[in-house]
């Protein structure tokens, strides 16, 4: 227990940091699963 | 009352060789570019005038100017007023 | 208040021309409350709001983007003609069209009215800006207008908030029925109509009439693939077609030539001229406005005084925003007990976001000034001045706004290339954007020119430079690339309307810049505080034993080491290397990860003193063999580096999202950042071989 009301902090910065990672897969894999509408509704190039 | 015949056609003068500062009417639009004038206003019996030339050239319709591309202009046949 | 019934809420919908004060009306009527959303699959802004009519009933009024005809020139007009005819995913077609046209030009305005009335939706017609139409000498009469047309029209102005009670109470329940079609062609294209309606309903296509109406009024909707039609529709308006064309009549033109012929009827009944159309105010203004050599010394100056505004006037908030950021910095590290969430906090966090939000006073003002010059109409003579200089680089002068924007931030540059109708003047503007400076690249040059140069003129020079730099290679790609891209497509026309000049309303310039600046914090500050976050734990960890350095010891450390090679072609160094790998997020955490790399404290009090802590520990430090580690061309070389470089992934995102590809996205991402690299090498090398 005093291990880790010591290291509290760093504990819960790395938590913190853990949890940016997963947003950022998530929504790159999000992004990729849905790739638009694929031609003509837009500007890709003809 | 467009144009009737080929000869009266050829002989028209466009927007584009139109001289500034005068008034115009709009006898026919001849052109690919033709539904695009449509959309915006052009249409026959209109009156027009010239404002100024240039690559793009401005004229006044209706209570608006509009500028538009040269090769625009060529394709609205008028006559002068 | 009841809304009624077990009903949804109808849908009523503002239609009509770009500049005919839509919006303003929309905010007459709606007191100023936006919702604004997007709209399924597509970019384009959603703005509705509720509003109750005067017996109570609840309702959603949606203001769709401004066009000039049912036949779409670009994508935010697409997007009108989809909803109104219910093909957008997820939008029901309205259930009730305000036709919204400018009475002193109803020739050019009634067009469009004419083809909503033909959705078979109901329709009402708002007669705008009828004060200015009887200044003009001309007198109208809304009945007989509405006699002639078949749907109810009510006259307004919307800027004084005339009209706008007997608007409201035209929307009472039961809504006003569907008008018919006002002009009959002959009978063959009757018969084609008919024809045509029959089948699609047979295919279940929602509003056959109406559908067919567009089908045969407009040969692109039949002949071009559309995300929200089906082939088997388009199949069948082609046959159609073709057997008219075959019996010598052309759908197109004669369908249009009706209309016009219905609008010359209805207006010569209900408006009578009185006087002359001489030179307007306005006219005189474009005597100089839109002349070549006065022209484009009024648009030089107000450019000029553009830019000095931002710089100068931005200061004073930016100072604000900068104390503000070290005032929470204080508090929130006074909370805690040190430690590394105090560390992730204040270092993190709260620096990493400040540096963001601190940009926000100048992309304001830039958006501001920008609101204004549209809402005056100076802009769209900018465009036809500019149209000139763009056109030879294969650019429109429509690229001119989203190119401007892009010295405040390439983000909303990016978004306003959706008014550009050209797919591949569209493509080029957007790729070849982020070369104009942005705001972002500001500290870096902060802290990089004067090391250069020590005058204040020369800086400013030097600066000026950079400006031109960046712009004068957006060009100049843009040109090659436009040989290299999308030939064959017609070159598009240019066609402008120039409005006449007012007093912009500043509600409305406001309100746009409020959105532009959530908009960018938004987007920016979102993706920016995940990665501070990241980058933060990369320094942080590993922890270095005590005396010594943190940095690199560090995972971001051992990551540049093992750049170090890479850049070493540029003159740079393993701390150069990661704090530009840093930036690649984000342009400012250069100054930071620099800072960091040589365990500079930054001084929230004193901005300038950081810096110049930071210029002298550039200046001082020194390689192994005594000579300086960072002489000059080395400064240069990351100066050009950070001209050309395209650092800032929240941009990438944007891209990808306009251009509904990846593939270009990344594709400028890794061509900026190659092209950067070579320009630094070039330079690096170059200099030295030149012997500086």
């Amino acid at each position: 227990m005093t291990w880790i009301s010591q290291h509290w902090q760093t504990l819960t910065a790395l938590t913190i940091v853990t949890a940016t990672l997963v947003v950022f897969l998530i929504r790159a894999i999000r992004h990729r699963k849905t790739p638009g509408c694929g031609h003509n509704c837009g500007c890709a190039k003809k | 009352m467009a144009f009737t015949t080929e000869l009266e056609r050829d002989s028209a003068l466009n927007l584009s060789q139109a001289a500034v500062g005068c008034e115009f009417q709009v006898k026919q639009l001849d052109g690919p570019g033709c539904k695009q004038l449509r959309e915006i206003g052009f249409c026959e019996e209109m009156r027009v005038r010239k404002v100024s030339n240039g690559r793009n050239l401005v004229c006044a319709m209706c209570g608006t100017r509009l500028a538009l591309s040269r090769e625009l202009a060529e394709q609205v046949l008028v006559t002068a007023v | 208040m009841s809304t009624g019934d077990e009903h949804p809420i109808p849908k009523v919908a503002l239609v009509g021309h770009p500049n005919v004060g839509k919006t303003t009306l929309f905010n007459q009527l709606t007191g100023e409350r936006r919702k604004v959303g997007n709209y399924a699959g597509v970019t384009v802004e959603k703005i509705s709001a509720t509003i109750y009519t005067p017996h109570g009933h609840q309702m959603e009024l949606v203001d769709l983007p401004g066009t000039y005809s049912l036949t779409p020139s670009s994508p935010d007009e697409r997007v009108t003609r989809d909803v109104l005819l219910g093909d957008l995913d997820g939008e029901e077609s309205p259930q009730l069209v305000i036709s919204v046209v400018d009475a002193s030009s109803l020739e050019r305005h009634l067009p469009l009215t004419l083809q909503l009335i033909e959705l078979g939706l109901p329709v009402i017609v708002a007669l705008n800006q009828v004060d200015r139409a009887e200044a003009k000498g001309l007198r109208l009469n809304p009945q007989v207008l509405t006699d002639e047309l078949g749907v109810p029209v009510v006259a307004c102005q919307a800027t004084s908030g005339k009209g706008i009670v007997q608007l409201k109470q035209a929307l009472r329940f039961p809504l006003p029925p569907a008008s018919e079609r006002r002009w009959k062609g002959n009978a063959a294209v009757e018969h084609a109509i008919a024809d045509l309606t029959k089948q699609l309903e047979s295919q279940g296509l929602e509003r056959p009439e109406a559908h067919a109406l567009q089908l045969l009024g407009e040969s692109d909707y039949r002949t071009q693939a559309q995300p929200h039609l089906s082939r088997v529709a388009q199949a069948a308006a082609l046959d159609v077609a073709a057997d008219l064309i075959k019996q010598n009549h052309n759908p197109e033109e004669e369908i249009s030539a009706l209309r016009s012929q219905t609008i010359r009827r209805a207006i010569s009944a209900a408006a009578h001229e009185m006087g002359d159309e001489g030179e307007t105010f306005s006219d005189k203004i474009d005597r100089v406005a839109l002349h070549p050599i006065g022209g484009w010394t009024l648009f030089a100056a107000i450019m000029f005084a553009i830019f000095w505004s931002i710089f100068r006037f931005a200061e004073v908030p930016m100072g604000w925003v900068e104390a503000g950021v070290g005032f929470i910095k204080d508090k929130v590290g006074g909370m805690l007990p040190e430690g590394d969430l105090n560390s992730l906090l204040t270092d993190g966090i709260i620096e990493g976001v400040g540096a963001v939000v601190i940009f926000l006073p100048q992309i304001l003002l830039l958006f501001f000034l920008i609101g204004l010059l549209e809402g005056s109409g100076y802009m769209a003579r900018a465009t036809f001045l500019m149209d000139r200089v763009m056109a030879r680089v294969g650019l429109s002068g429509k690229s001119f706004l989203p190119l401007l924007s892009g010295y405040a931030c390439a983000i909303p540059g990016v978004m306003a290339t959706r008014s550009i109708s050209s797919n591949k003047q569209r493509l080029l503007t957007i790729l070849v954007l982020p070369w104009q400076s942005c705001t972002a690249r500001l500290p870096v040059y902060a802290i990089l020119i004067p090391l250069l140069i020590p005058s204040i003129l020369g800086q400013t020079t030097m600066m000026f430079f950079i400006y031109f730099l960046g712009t004068g290679t957006a060009l100049l790609v843009a040109w090659l690339l436009s040989k290299r891209i999308g030939i064959g497509e017609a070159a598009p026309h240019f066609l402008l309307e120039l409005p006449p000049y007012r007093l912009p309303d500043f509600g409305y310039v406001f309100r746009h810049v409020i959105d532009r600046g959530l908009a960018f914090l938004k987007k920016a500050g979102s993706l920016i505080l995940g990665i501070v976050i990241i980058l933060w734990a990369l320094g942080t960890y590993p922890k270095a034993p005590e005396g010594e350095s943190q940095f690199d010891h560090s995972a971001m450390g051992c990551i540049g080491n093992f750049l170090e090679p890479v850049v070493k072609p540029l003159g740079w160094d393993a701390r150069l290397g990661t704090a530009t790998l840093a930036s690649f997020a984000a342009r400012e955490v250069f100054v930071s990860q620099v800072a960091v790399s040589f365990a500079i404290e930054e001084d929230e009090d004193d901005e300038e003193a950081f810096r110049d802590q930071i210029r002298s520990a550039i200046k001082t430090s020194e390689k192994p063999d005594g000579s300086p580690a960072y002489p000059p061309l080395v400064v240069l070389s990351v100066l050009i580096f950070y001209i050309y470089a395209l650092q800032c992934l929240p941009t990438t995102a944007v891209v990808q999202r306009e251009t509904k590809s990846w593939k270009w996205a990344l594709a400028q991402l890794a061509g900026m950042s190659i092209f950067a690299y070579l320009a630094a090498f070039i330079v690096y090398q170059g200099g030295t071989f030149l012997g500086f």
